[in-house]
């Protein structure tokens, strides 16, 4: 009997024994070798039954747990989860704030300088030139290189900033901006949701600065208007002011200063003097070739294709709604502002942009509507209750779906959605 | 001679596990977890034999698998089985943690609930037996390290020849010399108390 021969008998008694023979099964094999190979046999399962334990419950659970842990489960899952809706509604109102989107929709009203300002800039210019001692202004611009040109420009947007009393244009497009902006945190407000205090105070600033712009006729209808603005936001300021937050106590001193402003103002209006004084419109101090030189009319740079502009539609009171005016390249309507334009982000100007090439609208309430429209034909399409319903056919001349249709399967709605399907104006044939 | 009882270990065998061991790989949570269900007590066992306290077995049982877990990546089939593969890490780990802790594997505080089939209801026979394994494993911590080592992988972990070869890096040939040395060590060592091994065997 070799060696290497008992091995292997042993090796196969234990297999047999492991698929559930008795070791007098497995040795009856080998009858000619069982003395040497049952005791090796049973000295074999003797170890086997020596360690045969297992874990303990606990900690094979335990070890499991932490593998799998390790293995990423948790991670995986936690990235798998949605994020909580009205943290992301924060994120990008947040995010549409930090994009400028809304100052760059405001700079679009600014009108382009006048004539009369370009030959002041040039005589101030040149009268700073043949100065021994240039202001300070002028000698860092040009100790940084700045071209005579570029001064110009700086200046002139300097002198026409947005909230100055010469472009009430751009005040009242300031306050339409301003007022979306505190209906939003309105919004939020009434959602139980935290705003942030730095955005209260930059909102309340800009109250607090237009009202400090009310010098001229119009500012009337500005400081009417202000002023309700002022009290909304004094209520959102109120309702949020439940931290010690300095940023929010310098919002109620801006109110405060706003609020001061606008009363001193509405006192120069009920002063006959003050009035008369208003009312009598004075001339600009320009040289007599500024005042021959007619004012550009301010006009609206035209919407680039897959851009979006929004506009609050003033005139538009239809069913007591506020309704925001919608413009494309080759596309107008309105819709009421509490519905949503989903796949319009800001760029990397800030500029509303379209991602995808159609335009989708989601109304709040019930039922739910999805509004899918074609930005350059004006095709309108509907999803209400799973059913697809053409609202509006392509072109300048579209069909429009009737208004009883519409108030039919979706109720109230209905009416919005036809006032929005027949403001639906387009510019150029498909 | 034919191997009457013996298991073919052909790659179909090894097939299904092969597939799991490929899933984990590819980040497979429910894979990793059948792999710790189908090697737990394997691993434990040879931890355990090893350092002879639950304790110590337990912590090193845990990080064998984070070391697994870690090794999934680079684990090559062809190279070697799997369960040899982690067999050669639990090795390694022990190895490591006993240098570590500066630890001798012989205070054997082995849990009493074992595990035995002849196990019967008389109390007296049962103590005595517990008292005979407790010595055979005393035993295989004297033996030396190589045959030690194929000893508590053969018979604690269950590992086939083959297999403790690949997890040693050795021969199945040397394997099957060093665990026949061992058993016969086991035999010289056990039968001064147990006189009627060598009664049996001669």
């Amino acid at each position: 009997m070799s060696k290497k021969r008992i091995e292997e008998m042993l090796q196969d008694c234990l297999d047999g024994y492991e698929a559930g023979l008795t070791p007098e099964e497995c040795l009856s094999a080998y009858n000619g070798d069982r003395a040497a190979l049952e005791t090796l046999l049973r000295q074999a399962l003797s170890l086997r039954v020596a360690y045969a334990n297992s874990p303990s419950e606990t900690f094979r659970l335990e070890a499991r747990e932490k593998l799998m842990f390790a293995a990423g489960r948790d991670v995986r899952h936690a990235l798998a989860s949605e994020p909580d809706p009205q943290f992301v509604a924060m994120a990008r109102a947040r995010f549409l704030n930090a994009a400028g989107a809304t100052a760059q929709e405001a700079l679009r009203d600014v009108p382009p300088p006048r004539l009369a300002f370009w030959i002041n800039a040039r005589r101030r210019l040149l009268e700073a030139s043949t100065s021994p001692r240039p202001s300070r202004r002028f000698a860092l611009a040009l100790r940084y290189g700045l071209s005579a040109a570029v001064v110009v420009i700086a200046l002139g947007v300097a002198t026409l900033a947005p909230f100055g009393g010469n472009s009430p244009q751009s005040a009242d497009a300031q306050l339409a901006v301003l007022e979306q902006q505190i209906t939003s945190l309105e919004r939020q407000t009434l959602a139980g949701q935290p705003v942030s205090s730095s955005v209260l105070l930059d909102v309340t600033r800009k109250i607090n600065q237009l009202t400090g712009t009310l010098d001229d006729e119009p500012a009337i209808a500005r400081a009417e208007k202000l002023e309700g603005l002022h009290a909304r936001q004094q209520e959102v300021v109120t309702k949020q002011a439940t931290s010690d937050d300095p940023a929010l106590a310098q919002a109620q001193e801006e109110l405060d200063e706003a609020q001061e402003k606008l009363r001193l103002f509405a006192a120069q209006v009920a002063s006959p003097t003050q009035a008369a004084a208003l009312v009598v419109p004075t001339e600009p101090p320009v040289s007599p070739t500024a005042i021959t030189t007619p004012a550009p009319t301010p006009t609206r740079e035209p919407v680039s294709l897959g851009q979006v502009r929004t506009a609050l539609a003033r005139e538009d009171t239809t069913y007591g709604l506020t309704w925001v005016r919608i413009t494309t390249s080759d596309l107008s309507f309105v819709l009421p502002d509490s519905w949503r334009l989903v796949n319009v982000e800001p760029d990397q100007n800030g500029i509303l942009t379209l991602s995808l090439t159609i335009l989708r609208i989601d109304t709040p309430g019930d039922p739910p509507v999805i509004i899918i429209i074609s930005p350059t034909t004006g095709e309108a399409n509907a999803l209400i209750k799973g059913n697809s319903v053409r609202l509006r056919g392509a072109g300048p001349n579209g069909t429009t779906i009737a208004p009883d249709i519409l108030v039919a399967a979706t109720g109230e709605v209905g009416l919005a959605l036809h006032h929005f399907v027949l403001s639906i104006s387009v510019s150029a044939a498909p | 001679m034919t191997r009457t009882f013996s298991k073919a270990e052909t790659s179909s065998d090894w097939e299904p596990q092969r597939q799991i061991v490929e899933a984990a790989q590819a980040g497979d949570l429910e894979a990793v977890g059948s792999l710790y269900d189908a090697h737990i007590n394997q691993v434990y066992r040879y931890a355990l034999a090893r350092l002879g306290n639950v304790q110590d077995a337990e912590d090193v049982v845990s990080e064998i698998f984070y070391k697994m877990l870690n090794g999934l990546p680079h684990y090559q089939w062809r190279k070697v089985p799997f369960a040899a593969w982690l067999m050669r890490i639990a090795h390694n780990e022990v190895v490591s943690f006993t240098r570590r802790n500066g630890r001798h594997s012989n205070d054997t505080e082995l849990p009493e609930e074992i595990l035995d089939r002849g196990r019967n209801n008389d109390p007296a026979e049962n103590a005595e037996r517990q008292l005979a394994l407790e010595d055979l494993r005393k035993a295989v911590l004297l033996l030396p390290e190589a045959q030690r080592e194929v000893i508590i992988l053969r018979f604690a972990s269950g590992l086939s020849v083959a297999d403790t070869a690949k997890a040693l890096g050795k021969q199945e040939n040397n394997v099957k010399v060093l665990q026949h040395k061992g058993m016969q060590r086991l035999q010289v060592l056990m039968t001064p108390k147990y006189p009627e091994l060598a009664q049996k065997q001669s």
